[in-house]
């Protein structure tokens, strides 16, 4: 019976932790517990959305696949110090049990706290990502200014129904960044990551960036009130040639 | 913990505790003297902070100044590099002295340095992204850095906006201020206007197309002389 209810009680102490580490992080240092917000217009929709569950599963299969390799690596260590020195064997197995079990769950906290601290918020004319524990990392973008997006999708993020799709502005980028487009220096670019609706989104932007007619490089929509000849002023100017034909 | 809503999974207790109502008190006897520490040193900073983005509108045409903290914030960053704090404080202490900020209507201006001068300026509408980010230290006092990119080559920011406690205001103010973030009906109606030609124009409205009216115009008083010389 005790067999049975272990996985669940473990469970609950996870949970009780994870909501503990939570608090240490709000109140501590300072997490901001509510998602991100954008400035709307009247009548403008607004979605805020997380990664989809199944990139929380892809983190944590990375995960096991990783400890599995470590895992299997250290125990082969081991076994080659307990064959070579006996004493030293038995003296390193304890700690390096520790290190590696710490280690692991270390990991898997930041795995699930990657997971819930990172926000998008996608209006009809801009987004706002929001990544990050230590350094929070919030970026904002218009779709006006938007020159590609990219969605792309790895074996393995198709097998868990997750792609990323990632936005670029003008203006050029050195590696700083390029894969995680997290920090500062990464700038130009926002990265949409593991969402199930990638598709969606990608349309949404790219019905955005139709709609404008400017570059997406600070150039004015309007230049100027005589600028431009549109179809109604070649009607216009049809019927005075008309008229003067005419007459 | 009563005051604590818990999902049914693990990974879900992180968006219970995003959702609350309530600001949290802390769970935890041992932390409240560390987070004591902190609000200590925020203090003065946050509250300020607080009150004035939620008392006033924000304007930011009157910052000219970073605060205070942000001198408190550079001389911890100079300690945290141990032996390197003599080294780097002398620069940022003037920086700190020199910078001043212009926020007008076009643009910003940011100028800093005692020896080697420099001034940036950039106008709203050729900000391309805005980065607001805020380290543990910076969370702590209040602070922010809010880069602003323009599409330069480069992939460091254009301006770093640092010592405004009001961040979030002024990052949201540069948004509106963007291309694109605002005037949606003026963009939806052009393609449609651009679309649509009748054959008999009537003349727009005052101001609104000066080509258009002035050869709604011109072809008036064309007709009105057509129509004389017929008749005469």
């Amino acid at each position: 019976m005790s067999e049975r209810r272990l996985p669940q009680q473990l469970e609950r102490v996870g949970r009780a932790i994870y909501r503990g580490v939570w608090v240490v992080l709000v109140d501590l240092f300072r997490v901001p517990d509510r998602p991100p917000t954008l400035p709307l217009a009247a009548g403008e929709t607004c979605e805020t959305f997380q990664p989809a569950p199944g990139f929380l599963r892809y983190l944590k299969f990375q995960f096991w696949l990783l400890l599995v390799l470590l895992g299997s690596a250290a125990v082969f260590t081991w076994a080659a110090i307990l064959l070579a020195a006996p004493l030293a064997g038995l003296l390193l197995a304890v700690p390096a049990a520790v290190v590696l079990v710490g280690v692991a769950l270390l990991a898997w906290l930041a795995i699930h706290l990657q997971f819930d601290t990172t926000w998008y918020v996608v209006t009809d004319r801009s987004l706002r990502i929001r990544r990050g524990i230590w350094v929070i990392h919030e970026t904002t973008i218009t779709f006006e200014n938007v020159q590609n997006v990219t969605v792309h999708q790895g074996p393995l993020e198709r097998f868990f129904g997750i792609a990323n799709v990632r936005v670029d502005t003008a203006g050029g980028g050195g590696s700083a960044g390029q894969h995680k487009g997290v920090d500062a220096a990464g700038g130009h670019r926002g990265l949409i990551e593991g969402i199930s609706h990638a598709q969606q989104v990608r349309d949404l932007i790219l019905a955005r960036m139709r709609r404008t007619r400017s570059a997406g490089l600070g150039d004015e929509r309007e230049p100027h009130p005589a600028a431009g000849w549109n179809d109604r002023h070649l009607a216009v100017l049809r019927e005075i040639r008309d008229l003067l034909a005419a007459g | 913990m009563p005051s604590y809503r818990l999902a049914g999974r693990l990974h879900t207790a992180g968006r219970a505790a995003l959702q609350r109502e309530s600001p949290p008190q802390c769970g935890f006897p041992w932390i409240a003297p560390c987070g004591l520490v902190a609000a200590q040193l925020g203090r003065d900073d946050m509250t300020t902070a607080e009150s004035t983005s939620q008392a006033t509108s924000f304007d930011p045409r009157q910052i000219t100044r970073p605060v205070p903290a942000l001198m408190k914030y550079y001389l911890i960053v100079s300690l945290l590099t141990g032996p390197g704090f003599f080294l780097l404080i002398l620069p940022l202490f003037f920086k700190y002295e020199t910078l001043r900020y212009r926020f007008d209507e076009e643009g910003i201006s940011m100028s800093w340095g005692l020896l080697w001068r420099r001034e940036v300026y950039l106008t709203y509408r050729r900000i391309q992204d805005i980065h607001l980010t805020r380290n543990l230290l910076q969370r702590w006092l209040g602070l922010a850095t809010v880069s602003v990119q323009t599409a330069s080559g480069s992939a460091t920011p254009e301006m770093s906006i640092e010592g405004i406690l009001e961040a979030d205001a002024l990052r949201d103010y540069l948004y509106t201020k963007m291309r694109g973030a605002r005037e949606p009906a003026a963009l939806a109606a052009e393609p449609a206007a651009a679309g649509g030609a009748a054959p008999d124009v009537p003349a727009p409205a005052a101001n609104a197309d000066q080509v258009l009216s002035l050869l709604c115009e011109i072809r008036d008083l064309l007709k009105q002389r057509l129509g004389q010389g017929g008749r005469a």
